[in-house]
């Protein structure tokens, strides 16, 4: 007997609903009374489209998929924050998820206040909550904070008050969405460690991640999901392997921005596939700090171009945090047309901090010009966990901390003596 | 529905929890407090007395005018503070109705329960001032909780309906004290209900707080039993607002997430 059952299930999301007015409303609904319509069609994304598949006692599903596929759409509709718009949904008992950790906190009750009201909301009873309140504290290691308003705590702090209230739910199903892409490096483990608990104890589970390792590692099954329809289910290897093949880069770059790209026609040199690699040349996009990052751009020449120059920008929602471009290095080749070729940038360092990023890449005729032959704006994405305490910072530079004598580090004005 | 209040049942620990957080957030952050509860309906007291008993009087039948008036301002700022607060309750929440499940008719009724805990404090004021100007209490006083609970029950379904049509359309808010307004003109709080023509009088106690506004002051004022006819109405009026609200709510409740 299954714990989770999908049958066939549709979702829709309307995208002009909820932004009306009355002052709005009324006027169209006077108008529908009197048979006129106003002509525009309602728009309609379909999010899930006819997705079918079972989970047992016990077992762990990884989803895997491009951005937009439908994913976070099966995880709400699982904790039924959501409801289909057609097909069947069944789930025996109690479901947690650590998807928004710390929703539901409000920033003027102290940790403990929020506790109680979290795995009230949660679905626990104020017994349960009594029975596991030291626990808790203790998970988030919290001791010495839990009677300040969390609107004082870092964000680190209120992540881990928020997966220590989720994690001691003592779900059936636990739902599990990127959420160890946050905190730090530490509790990352801790957290980690908590999620194998569960599967031991016969739990069941629904993972979606980035991270190929933690699918593989936690995972039996695995199903590949793409613009709201399974199109591959099987074994996690498999699956894995079949997503980062077929879609890890050539998907991506139909990402939101996609649109900057020139007609298809219109490209002498056009981008085919864009892919993130981490320091072993495997596929990925969940990186720690520090770590080694390799940015591919496959492309073909339609024509003969000579030294093109190709440019890679790494933003944060902000702007542009580095950008970089073959000419700095005087790259210079020539293409003849029909040549296949990949670009490639080796990021050595990757010195940023926690959060989401995105790519810019595109080819110019030469560094100066305005002409782009192909351009795909956020590209790809990937995102960061940094290691250390980053009080606000905007990206890690290499470095350590010494004590030194006062008469050693105060230099003589008179014999600025140079460090060897 | 009768499943849906089940399950609202079995989720009471959440709805007396989320109205602690409720009064706990209103009174951290008004340095006021528990003060403004009291203050609203007794400085509106304060001023309708003294104009309606020196420049404009109106027959209270012997009632001194503080407690003609806090009688029924007390039970009217309930109703109107429930649902300026709780036709936003899903909308400022949004960031809980959107990633966690629990039935959604918590949040807008754990607002009518945090302004009822006001209202508790504030009638405190309301025995004192009984008290003071010696008004006897007669067995009738036994139909109060009936009268508060029917209020209640009207207070629910009209904030159940408020705070899900503010999803959809978010002027709803402005219309809400206008509203408010217009509904205390149609309501014998500035004056009785004897004032009310008697050929318009079954039309007029269609609004459900019509008859319970009298009703409170008969049985607190004059120790007399509320008018049956009145009564039933207020409460038959009120189930009906309940239920088609409540109806209204689940049923719209699905799209809630999508929307906000």
């Amino acid at each position: 007997m299954p714990v989770i059952r999908f049958e066939n299930v549709h979702k829709a999301y309307y995208l002009d609903r909820g932004r009306g007015s009355l002052r709005d409303a009324i006027p169209a609904a006077a108008r529908r009374l009197l048979g006129r319509r106003n002509g525009r069609e309602e728009r309609v994304l379909w999010a899930l489209k006819g997705v079918s598949f079972t989970v047992e006692k016990g077992e762990t599903l990884g989803i895997v998929g491009p951005n937009g596929a439908g994913k976070t759409t099966i995880l709400k509709l699982l904790s039924r924050v959501t409801r289909p718009t057609s097909g069947e949904i069944e789930v025996q008992g109690r479901v947690s998820a650590l998807i928004e950790l710390g929703a539901g906190f409000h920033p003027d009750l102290t940790g403990r206040e929020n506790i109680y009201l979290n795995a009230a909301i949660l679905g626990l009873s104020r017994r349960e909550v009594e029975e596991r309140i030291e626990s808790i504290i203790d998970f988030a290691e919290l001791w010495d904070f839990i009677d300040v308003p969390v609107k004082r705590y870092s964000s680190g702090m209120y992540v881990r008050l928020g997966f220590a209230v989720a994690a001691h739910v003592d779900p059936d199903v636990l739902l599990v969405d990127e959420v160890l892409a946050v905190g730090d490096y530490m509790f990352k483990d801790k957290c980690i460690r908590r999620i194998n608990e569960f599967r031991d104890a016969g739990k069941s589970m629904i993972i979606v991640s980035h991270n190929k390792e933690q699918i593989q590692k936690l995972c039996d099954r695995a199903i590949l999901l793409h613009r709201g329809q399974i199109v591959y289910a099987g074994d996690t290897g498999e699956v894995l392997e079949r997503y980062y093949t077929e879609f890890a880069g050539q998907d991506l770059r139909q990402g939101p921005n996609g649109r900057h790209r020139r007609e298809q026609g219109d490209r002498p040199i056009e981008i085919t596939k864009v892919v993130l690699l981490d320091g072993e040349g495997e596929p990925r996009n969940a990186f720690v700090t520090a770590e080694p990052m390799t940015l591919q751009i496959h492309f073909r020449a339609h024509e003969r171009i000579e030294s093109p120059v190709f440019y890679a920008r790494v933003r944060n929602e902000r702007g542009t945090l580095h950008g970089t471009t073959t000419a700095r290095f005087d790259l210079n080749r020539t293409f003849e047309a029909g040549e296949e070729g990949v670009a490639v940038v080796h990021y050595e360092s990757l010195n940023l901090l926690t959060g989401h990023y995105t790519i810019n890449v595109g080819i110019k005729r030469d560094h100066f010009s305005p002409f782009t032959f192909d351009r795909i704006d956020d590209a790809v994405s990937f995102s960061v966990g940094a290691r250390f305490d980053q009080g606000g910072a905007l990206v890690y530079l290499p470095h350590r901390w010494t004590f030194q004598e006062p008469e050693q580090a105060i230099p003589n004005a008179q014999h600025v003596t140079h460090p060897t | 529905m009768l499943t849906d209040l089940r399950e609202l049942l079995a989720y009471r620990e959440l709805l007396i929890t989320w109205v602690g957080r409720d009064l706990k957030v209103r009174y951290k952050q008004s340095l006021m407090g528990a003060a403004w509860a009291i203050l609203q309906p007794l400085s509106a007291t304060i001023i309708f007395a003294i104009i309606f008993s020196r420049f404009v009087r109106v027959p209270t039948g012997g009632i001194p005018y503080p407690i003609f008036y806090y009688s029924a301002l007390l039970p009217w700022a309930f109703l109107s503070s429930s649902i300026t607060f709780g036709v936003s309750s899903l909308v400022n929440n949004m960031n809980l109705v959107t990633k966690i499940y629990f039935p959604r008719e918590i949040l807008p009724i754990a607002s009518v329960l945090a302004s009822f805990v006001d209202f508790l404090i504030a009638s405190l004021i309301f025995v004192g001032m009984m008290l003071f100007y010696r008004v006897p209490v007669g067995l009738s006083i036994v139909t109060l909780p009936v009268l508060v609970l029917i209020q209640i029950v009207l207070t629910v379904g009209i904030v159940l309906a408020a705070s899900a049509m503010n999803v959809y359309y978010r002027d709803i808010r402005f219309v809400v004290p206008v509203g408010l307004q217009l509904w205390m003109y149609l309501t014998p709080i500035i004056y009785p209900v004897t004032l009310v023509p008697e050929r318009f009088r079954g039309l007029y106690m269609l609004n459900p707080m019509a008859g319970l506004i009298d009703s409170y002051r008969r049985v607190i004022l004059k120790a007399q039993w509320p008018n049956p006819f009145y009564l039933v109405t207020a409460a038959a009026i009120s189930l009906l607002i309940f239920a088609v609200a409540y109806t209204y709510f689940k049923r719209s409740e699905a799209l809630f997430a999508d929307i906000i």
